[in-house]
């Protein structure tokens, strides 16, 4: 699979290397910081079609989305989260979701070169007006108890990487951004970058960098969720 | 340990609950206090004040760090540095061999991250009104020429050799929660031990009285995985 080049269209984050750090790699290296990945066209509309009418028959079924140790009631009162979601567990829907980790897994080989070894239930997520979800990990990097050790056992799947798929386009609502820290921005002007997504377009993150949707405005919003995970980070 | 403030304490996804017994914080970094004695600091700073008049000015390299740095070497035969003189200090030795000891047990309790090697010891040396920018020491991903070969930064650590010594100066780290809000900011106490790993965004603010001493630590093995 050729992977979609960059262009100043999408918001890869795009770092070079102005000084190379010593011992780190050699000066006419150039290499390029990807703390997220943007695919543009990641489902073609013909899929997109299809997912979107499988989707779309989900919508009396939604239920609050909540948060880990949280329900979704507090969630919401805590102002964490606020929206309506879809656990996919059709068999019929299985296609889709070999299809999407296929090209996960060829994007992950190219860009991250994670272990990874499974995915979880996809998820569904409806944002209409004045819903949201607030910063937020999908998952740790390092997770410690009172004594300072870390407590997740190793044989668990940690959340890798994360996904979101947007299944309609930006112009359909406003608000809605989809922000994610920028990890080398300075925190006091331009700590996060911003992204609105045409539909089919997809972004892939470590799962442990924080993100949010801000609140909607005005129409509504959605995605497709996958959350790839694999042994502890090595 | 002075943690000066600590932003959104009761942010519940910051310190959100893996377990319902209200034990478990999600936190990126790991401090290791006293992981030296005032007496090792004190002949490590006796060791290493002799060449403070040798380290140069970061600024001729880049326009975010306003700091003066040598690297010691410890151990290798002298070798040339791409940036910044480095200094044979063999005597450094056992102090270099206590710090990585600790940084290695505490990787193999918190991360368990793969590590294989580390760059050369950096000396930091932040006079009144010298600070660090906002930066990263290292990325997550690498996107095309990336090759097996790359040596990653996978852990940072940050020895305080000062504390009282001067103001200002603190180490700041953005964590994985609400940007805006959750940051932590830390005055170390002299001889602790900050780990850290290098995609999280940190500075050392405006040093205001005196001088901040530090030596930084760059642990590194294959890349993220």
């Amino acid at each position: 699979m050729i992977l979609k080049k960059r262009n100043s269209k999408t918001f890869y984050t795009d770092y070079e290397i102005k000084n190379i750090p010593d011992g780190i790699a050699s000066s006419d290296r150039v290499l390029r910081y990807a703390p997220y990945y943007i695919i543009e066209d990641f489902l073609t509309d013909d899929i997109l079609k299809e997912v979107t009418n499988f989707t779309e028959k989900k919508h009396n079924s939604l239920i609050k989305g909540s948060v880990i140790g949280y329900s979704h009631q507090e969630a919401e009162q805590n102002n964490l989260r606020d929206s309506s979601i879809h656990f996919i567990e059709d068999d019929e829907f299985e296609k889709y979701n070999n299809y999407i980790a296929n090209k996960v897994s060829e994007i992950n080989k190219n860009i991250f070169n994670l272990d990874l070894s499974c995915f979880m239930t996809p998820q569904y997520a409806v944002y209409d007006r004045g819903q949201h979800f607030n910063w937020h990990p999908d998952g740790p990097f390092g997770v410690l108890d009172r004594r300072g050790l870390n407590c997740i056992p190793d044989d668990l799947a940690w959340r890798k990487l994360s996904l979101s798929i947007a299944l309609n386009d930006e112009s359909e609502y406003t608000g809605g951004d989809f922000q994610i820290v920028d990890p080398s921005a300075n925190p006091s002007c331009a700590i996060v970058n911003t992204i609105r997504m045409a539909k089919g377009t997809a972004i892939l993150f470590p799962a442990f960098s924080a993100h949010r949707v801000s609140p909607i405005i005005d129409g509504i919003r959605k995605s497709l969720i996958y959350w790839f995970c694999g042994p502890r980070w090595k | 340990m002075e943690v000066i403030q600590k932003y959104d304490l009761n942010d519940p996804v910051l310190f959100r609950n893996y377990q319902k017994n209200n034990t478990v914080i999600d936190v990126p970094y790991y401090i290791i206090e006293n992981a030296l004695t005032d007496t090792q600091i004190e002949e490590i700073l006796a060791l290493l004040s002799v060449y403070d008049s040798d380290a140069i000015d970061s600024e001729q390299f880049n326009n975010n760090e306003h700091l003066k740095w040598l690297y010691i070497n410890c151990r290798d035969e002298e070798k040339p540095s791409p940036y910044g003189i480095t200094k044979r200090v063999l005597e450094f030795r056992p102090y270099d061999d206590v710090i990585i000891q600790k940084c290695l047990d505490i990787n193999k309790r918190v991360w368990n991250l793969d590590i294989n090697g580390m760059i050369t010891t950096k000396y930091l040396i932040y006079e009144k009104g010298r600070y660090s920018d906002w930066h990263t020491d290292g990325s997550f991903g690498v996107q095309s020429e990336a090759d097996s070969s790359i040596v990653w930064r996978k852990l940072s650590a940050t020895v305080a050799l000062t504390d009282d010594e001067y103001d200002g100066g603190e180490f700041e780290m953005v964590l994985s929660s609400n940007p805006s809000t959750s940051y932590v900011k830390i005055k170390p106490s002299k001889g602790s031990i900050i780990l850290f790993p290098p995609f999280i965004n940190h500075r050392i603010s405006p040093v205001t009285r005196g001088i901040k001493k530090t030596l930084v630590y760059w642990f590194c093995g294959s890349r993220w995985r």
